[in-house]
């Protein structure tokens, strides 16, 4: 079974197009999805989890059809994060624990209340006194206390420190242990989905440009460092994105099209989708 | 929908206690004479304010995204404005009717026809307002029911200034047995919510 499935979807508002996203996610793989601010990261899982409806295309998620009336069903299995907690900010994590054991048919209060005691939240203090990194802690101790498949996050870890960022890295690496569950995990911190991802889809200004497995990006592509007149001898369709400097050219090739003797080094994917966005600007 | 009253429920106890005491106040005083805005009062904070922390807290983001229907998430909110309505008529009765055990003063005649009254109206304001602002969203929906209110209540007035159509409306209205006027107002919340639902559902999903 797929966990996404993405099909030829289109989102138009006024001056931003989501154009043709194409792309399907089996169970049981994470998902990395890149994209500088206002690529459409956020319109494209409002779309997958049915709060916004699509101009055109199809989207199933965990083999439903989210514009279907029991799509809110699915939702049960469907663990959200969103950039902001966005809970009522009055309340404490005990009401919200009450409010979600009542949303989700399975929740389980012993996991609920021991993720907060494992991430030091307390219980009876008020939201609006937490904090931003205690506030993204919350909304995942929510999202993983009723035995989700999927877990959707809309850049979870924006704005927190290194050390929240990598508490939270460890908890969806624990989620993924299990083979049946999901995760689609947005970002533009890319070295955060490296880490964790099997696969990656790179959005550009509305556009999906990338997507593929991690390992294989990592194994298709390289960085060349090299002079103009050596990126003028490359065959054009192996030069993905290009950077002049200085001392020469960085190129990002594809290996597979890269004639032999050029010097290849290892690409990070940082690289890879800084020089995509690149070629595509080109 | 039990998740849901219950955020609400919690919403009120932790944002709005201090109002609520207003909403006892006001109907505490002798004579009933601010017993109508109790009603009206506490239909506004238990829809229409409570909407506005939703907005502010964008709450309305995530509850998209939670196993919630558009329905459940329109239709709490009229289940929050009756139970408001029902608090002020219980809190009305209970502290006029104390003045009247005590001997301060006596109920008004047709004291729970004039409650029933109240209600109802309170009801058609709930009817009136919540579809305006699950269309246009708290601050917007705030203005547009104003001027809705000003425009409808400007159009009776001159429909019923000219003639006797005021009479005949209070002739065929007292027809209908006082309790009867809140389940008519219910009715007529019901009706809207469909209205609501598709108000909310073209401002959240465009």
């Amino acid at each position: 079974m797929n966990a996404i499935e993405v099909r030829d979807v289109s989102k138009s508002y006024p001056g931003f197009t989501l154009s043709n996203i194409h792309f399907t996610l089996p169970e049981g793989c994470i998902l990395g999805l890149v994209g500088e601010n206002g690529a459409g990261k956020s319109t494209l899982i409002r779309l997958l989890m049915g709060a916004s409806g699509a101009n055109s295309g199809q989207l199933r998620v965990l083999d439903a059809d989210v514009t279907a009336p029991d799509f809110t069903k699915t939702k049960d299995s469907i663990g959200v994060v969103l950039d902001e907690a966005h809970f009522p900010t009055s309340l404490n994590a005990k009401q919200l624990g009450r409010i979600m054991a009542g949303t989700y048919s399975r929740w389980d209060q012993a996991v609920y209340d021991g993720y907060l005691k494992r991430l030091d939240l307390p219980e009876k203090k008020r939201i609006k006194d937490f904090s931003r990194g205690m506030r993204m802690k919350l909304a995942l101790a929510c999202a993983l206390s009723h035995d989700a498949r999927l877990l959707v996050l809309d850049e979870p870890t924006g704005g927190l420190d290194p050390m929240v960022r990598d508490e939270i890295l460890d908890i969806l690496e624990d989620f993924t242990r299990r083979e049946d569950r999901s995760v689609l995990i947005s970002s533009h911190i890319v070295s955060d989905l490296e880490k964790l991802c099997d696969y990656i889809a790179f959005l550009h200004k509305g556009k999906l440009l990338l997507f593929e497995e991690k390992d294989r990006l990592l194994e298709d592509y390289a960085m060349a460092r090299i002079t103009e007149a050596e990126l003028e001898a490359l065959p054009k369709a192996a030069v993905k994105g290009e950077r002049r400097g200085k001392y020469g050219v960085e190129a990002l090739v594809d290996r597979r099209l890269a004639p032999a003797g050029v010097a290849l080094e290892k690409p990070t994917l940082e690289d890879i989708i800084v020089f995509f966005a690149r070629g595509d600007k080109e | 929908m039990k998740a849901l009253l219950r955020k609400d429920i919690y919403l009120m106890l932790t944002q709005f206690r201090a109002l609520f005491l207003v909403m006892v106040i006001f109907s505490a005083i002798p004579g009933g004479l601010l017993v109508p805005f109790t009603f009206l009062y506490a239909m506004m904070l238990t829809s229409v304010s409570l909407m506005s922390v939703d907005e502010q807290t964008q709450w309305e983001a995530l509850a998209l995204m939670l196993p919630y229907s558009r329905r459940q998430l329109v239709t709490v909110k009229y289940v929050m404005g009756w139970l408001g309505i029902a608090a002020a008529l219980v809190v009305s009765v209970m502290l006029q009717g104390l003045w009247a055990v005590t001997g301060a003063y006596e109920l008004q005649k047709g004291f729970f026809d004039t409650m029933c009254l109240y209600a109802a109206i309170a009801g058609v304001g709930l009817a009136l307002m919540l579809p305006v602002n699950f269309r246009f969203g708290y601050a917007k929906g705030r203005i547009m029911t104003i001027l809705f209110a000003g425009i409808i209540g400007g159009a009776v007035g001159a429909s019923m200034g000219g003639g006797d159509g005021f009479y005949t409306l209070l002739k065929v209205t007292s027809r209908i047995p006082t309790p009867v006027y809140p389940l008519l107002a219910a009715a007529l919340c019901a009706a809207t919510i469909p209205l609501s639902v598709a108000g909310y559902k073209k401002r959240v999903e465009k």
